[in-house]
C-alpha cells in the first residue's frame, strides 16, 4: 500500500515494494548509472500519476516524458530517466511498450537542478492495471528494498 | 610477293600480334596476403584515398522529395550535418573518412577499430542474423565470404546519419551491401550497394579505394568530442592531472 | 485490501515469469579452458565484470541513499586494508569530485573513453577478439584498446591516449599487459578517485576456467598515490553480442549537471 500526499511519496509499505524490487533485480548488471548520485536527490522522492507523451529509447539512458496535471490544474511535463534501453531490450522490452497516451504512476527521485522541465530518476513505472515496466533496471534504485547492483 | 610468302606473312604477323596482345592481357597476379584460413587477410590499419567523405560524388537516384531533402541539408550542412555534432557517422560514411582505421580477423569475426572517436564496427561471419526491433548508428554488419570477397549485409540502421558532408542521406529502410576484396597486399577495393525503396529509386553504389598504412605503428586517437568540448572549454583541462601542455 | 492483495501477487508473478524468461546471458556449464592453435588460452568472447560496485568506489562502500550510487564490496587487494594510498592532495581532490557540484567534469558522463581500469569495471559487457598477432577489446560503450603482442616498445612519452598504449605478453597462461601514454584524463570512477597521467597499469588476465576470466591490475602512480595499488574482479562469460552503445548522441545529462557546477562555482574556487 503506497500513501502519497500532493503527489508526493509519503509512505510505502516495505515489504510490497522489497518483494517486487528483489524479484525484478536481474543478474546482468545494469549499464552505468552515470553520475546519477550527483543528479538526483535521494531525500525528494517523487510519485506522480500522467500521460505519457513521448518515450525517449536512447542510450545511455532511456528519457519517459508525462504530461502532469498539478494542484493548480496545469499540465506539466516531466521527464523520467530510466536505464539504458540496451538493457531493456535484453529483457525483452521495446520502443513499443509504451505508447504515447498511456497513463502511467511513476516513483522516482527528483533532478537537483532548478533549471528546466522537471526531472526525476524514475525507479518504478506502473501501469493502471498494476503491471510494472522495465523492471530489473531501475528497479535497482528502488527505496529500502534496493540490493545494490554490485554484490 | 609469291602466295607462300604471303601465307607466311600473315602467319607471322598473326603470331606476333597475338604475342603482344598476350603480354598486355596476361598480368602478373598480385600475392594477397593470406590468413591461416586460406581466406584474404584484411587486417592492417588502412584509410580511404580520395574525398568521398566531402561528396560522394555519385548520380543519386533520389525520389522527388528525397532530391529537395538533400538540396535542403546541403544549404544547413554546417549544423545539420551529424558530423558537426560528432555524431556517429553512420555505414559507409565511417569507413572512408579521412581517418586511420584497423581491421582484425578471426574465423567468425571481422572487427575494425577506427581512429576516429575509438569507434568500431564488429562484422560477425559466423552466420548468425541479425536481433530484430532494435536500429543502430553504425547498423548491425553480418558478413560471408564469395571467393575472395567479403559481403557483408549491413541493416538496421537509423535514419540520422549522412553519406557525406554535401547532405546525401538516407531513411530507416538503408540496407547497405559492402565488398572488400585485396587487389593487391596494400589495397582493397571498397564497395558499398545503397538500397532504401523510400528514399531512392534505384540502388547506386560508392566505391572507394582503401590503402594500407604502413606508415602506422598504431591506431591513433582522434576523439572528435572531446576534442570539441576541450576546445570550447566546455570540458575544461585538470593541471593537477592531465599531460602537460606543449 | 483483497483485490490489492491479488494484483500485487499477479504483478509478482508476471514479473517472475518474464524475467525469467527474458533473462539475458544464460548459464554456461564451465569447461577446461579453450585453446588457440599456439597452445594460449583462448579467452575470446563476451564478458560481463563481476565489478564489485568499483564504478562508484574501488573501496568497500555503503550505497549512496536511493542507492542511486549502488554500494561496492571492494576490489583492492592491496594494500591489504583495501584502502586507496592517496597522497593528501589527491584526497581533497576527490572530496571534491563526489559532490554533486563535481560530477560535471566526470569525462564518463561526457561519454569520452574510460581509461583503464575504470573500462573493465564500468558494467558494460566487453568482447575480447584475439587475431593474430593482438588482443582486441571493444567495448559496449564505445571505445576499444588494441594490445599488441610482438613485444614492441610503448611509443615516445610525449604520445597520449585516453586509453593508455597496451603491451601484451603471454606468461604461461596469464596474459601480461603494462600500460602507459596516458593522457591524464580520465577518473577511476563516479566517486572521483584520482588518476594522472603519470599513471601505469600492469594487468594480470588469467582464464579459471571457460567461463571466468580473472581480471588483476597493479596501478602505479607517483604523482597522486603513496604506493602502486591492485585491484581484482572476475569477468564472466556472457552469451550476449554486443549491442550498440551511442552514448554522445542522446546525452541528456550535462545541462543539468552543468547547472550544479556553475551554481556552486565561487565556493568551489574558494574551498580548491
Amino acid at each position: 500500500m503506497i500513501a502519497t500526499r500532493g503527489g508526493v511519496l509519503t509512505g510505502v509499505r516495505l515489504s510490497s515494494v522489497a518483494a517486487l524490487t528483489i524479484l525484478c533485480l536481474a543478474t546482468t548488471p545494469v549499464s552505468a548509472h552515470h553520475g546519477f548520485a550527483a543528479e538526483f536527490d535521494a531525500d525528494q522522492p517523487v510519485r506522480v500519476t500522467g500521460t505519457v507523451t513521448e518515450m525517449k529509447w536512447a542510450n545511455p539512458h532511456a528519457w519517459i516524458f508525462v504530461d502532469v496535471a498539478g494542484a493548480d490544474g496545469k499540465v506539466v511535463n516531466w521527464g523520467f530517466e530510466t536505464g539504458g534501453v540496451n538493457a531493456l531490450y535484453r529483457r525483452g522490452w521495446r520502443k513499443t511498450d509504451l505508447a504515447a497516451g498511456t497513463v502511467v504512476v511513476i516513483d522516482g527521485w527528483r533532478g537537483r537542478a532548478k533549471n528546466g522541465p522537471p526531472t526525476a530518476n524514475a525507479y518504478s513505472i506502473t501501469l493502471p492495471d498494476g503491471r510494472r515496466l522495465f523492471a530489473g533496471t531501475s528497479s535497482a534504485n528502488a527505496p529500502g528494498g534496493g540490493k545494490s547492483e554490485s554484490n | 610477293m609469291t602466295c607462300r610468302r604471303r601465307m607466311l606473312a600473315y602467319l607471322v604477323t598473326v603470331f606476333v600480334v597475338a604475342a603482344v596482345a598476350a603480354s598486355f592481357t596476361q598480368s602478373v597476379v598480385p600475392v594477397i596476403p593470406r590468413a591461416a584460413d586460406g581466406r584474404p587477410n584484411l587486417q592492417g590499419i588502412w584509410q580511404a584515398v580520395g574525398d568521398t567523405a566531402t561528396d560522394v560524388g555519385v548520380s543519386i537516384p533520389y525520389q522527388p522529395w528525397a532530391a529537395e531533402k538533400q538540396v535542403s541539408n546541403f544549404k544547413e550542412r554546417q549544423t545539420e550535418d551529424p558530423l558537426a555534432n560528432c555524431y556517429l557517422p553512420g555505414v559507409p560514411r565511417l569507413m572512408y573518412m579521412p581517418y586511420p582505421f584497423q581491421m582484425f580477423q578471426t574465423a567468425t569475426t571481422v572487427a575494425i577499430a577506427f581512429s576516429w572517436s575509438l569507434d568500431f564496427r564488429i562484422i560477425y561471419t559466423d552466420g548468425s542474423v541479425p536481433p530484430s526491433g532494435i536500429d543502430f548508428w553504425l547498423g548491425d554488419s553480418r558478413g560471408r565470404w564469395e571467393g575472395d570477397t567479403l559481403v557483408v549485409d549491413v541493416t538496421n540502421h537509423n535514419d540520422k546519419t549522412w553519406f557525406d558532408k554535401a547532405g546525401n542521406f538516407h531513411g530507416a529502410g538503408l540496407h547497405v551491401e559492402e565488398r572488400y576484396t585485396l587487389i593487391d597486399a596494400d589495397t582493397i577495393q571498397y564497395t558499398a550497394r545503397i538500397q532504401d525503396p523510400d528514399v531512392f529509386a534505384a540502388p547506386w553504389t560508392i566505391d572507394v579505394r582503401l590503402l594500407r598504412q604502413k606508415q602506422l605503428a598504431r591506431l591513433p586517437e582522434f576523439h572528435c568530442n572531446a576534442e570539441a568540448e576541450e576546445r570550447s572549454g566546455a570540458f575544461e583541462r585538470n593541471p593537477r592531472t592531465w599531460y602537460p601542455k606543449r | 485490501m483483497s483485490i490489492g492483495l491479488r494484483r500485487g501477487q499477479l504483478a509478482i508473478a508476471a514479473v517472475t515469469v518474464f524475467t525469467a524468461l527474458a533473462l539475458p546471458g544464460r548459464a554456461i556449464e564451465p569447461q577446461p579452458i579453450g585453446r588457440m592453435p599456439d597452445g594460449k588460452p583462448d579467452m575470446s568472447g563476451v564478458y560481463e565484470p563481476d565489478h564489485g560496485g568499483g564504478n562508484y568506489g574501488l573501496e568497500k562502500h555503503e550505497p549512496s541513499k536511493g542507492n542511486l550510487a549502488p554500494g561496492g564490496r571492494g576490489i583492492i587487494v592491496d594494500p591489504p586494508d583495501g584502502k586507496l594510498p592517496m597522497q593528501p592532495w589527491a584526497r581533497g581532490e576527490q572530496n571534491h569530485r563526489a559532490l554533486p557540484e563535481g560530477a560535471y567534469d566526470d569525462p564518463s558522463v561526457h561519454c569520452f573513453p574510460d581509461g583503464i581500469p575504470r573500462s573493465m569495471y564500468h558494467p558494460q559487457p566487453i568482447e575480447i577478439l584475439q587475431p593474430p598477432g593482438y588482443v582486441v577489446f571493444l567495448f559496449e560503450r564505445m571505445y576499444w584498446r588494441i594490445v599488441t603482442l610482438d613485444g614492441r616498445p610503448h611509443p615516445p612519452d610525449t604520445t597520449r591516449f585516453w586509453q593508455g598504449d597496451s603491451v601484451g605478453r603471454w606468461e604461461g597462461d596469464t596474459l601480461v599487459i603494462d600500460v602507459a601514454n596516458f593522457n591524464g584524463k580520465t577518473w577511476l570512477n563516479e566517486n572521483g578517485e584520482v588518476l594522472s597521467h603519470e599513471e601505469h597499469v600492469v594487468e594480470r588476465l588469467t582464464p579459471v576456467d571457460s567461463n571466468t576470466i580473472t581480471y588483476e591490475a597493479t596501478i602505479i602512480d607517483p604523482a597522486v598515490y603513496t604506493r602502486p595499488w591492485t585491484i581484482r574482479f572476475p569477468l564472466r562469460r556472457s552469451t550476449d553480442q554486443l549491442l550498440e552503445q551511442a552514448c554522445h548522441e542522446d546525452n541528456q545529462e550535462l545541462p543539468y549537471l552543468k547547472e550544479l557546477k556553475d551554481a556552486a562555482a565561487p565556493a568551489r574556487r574558494v574551498g580548491r
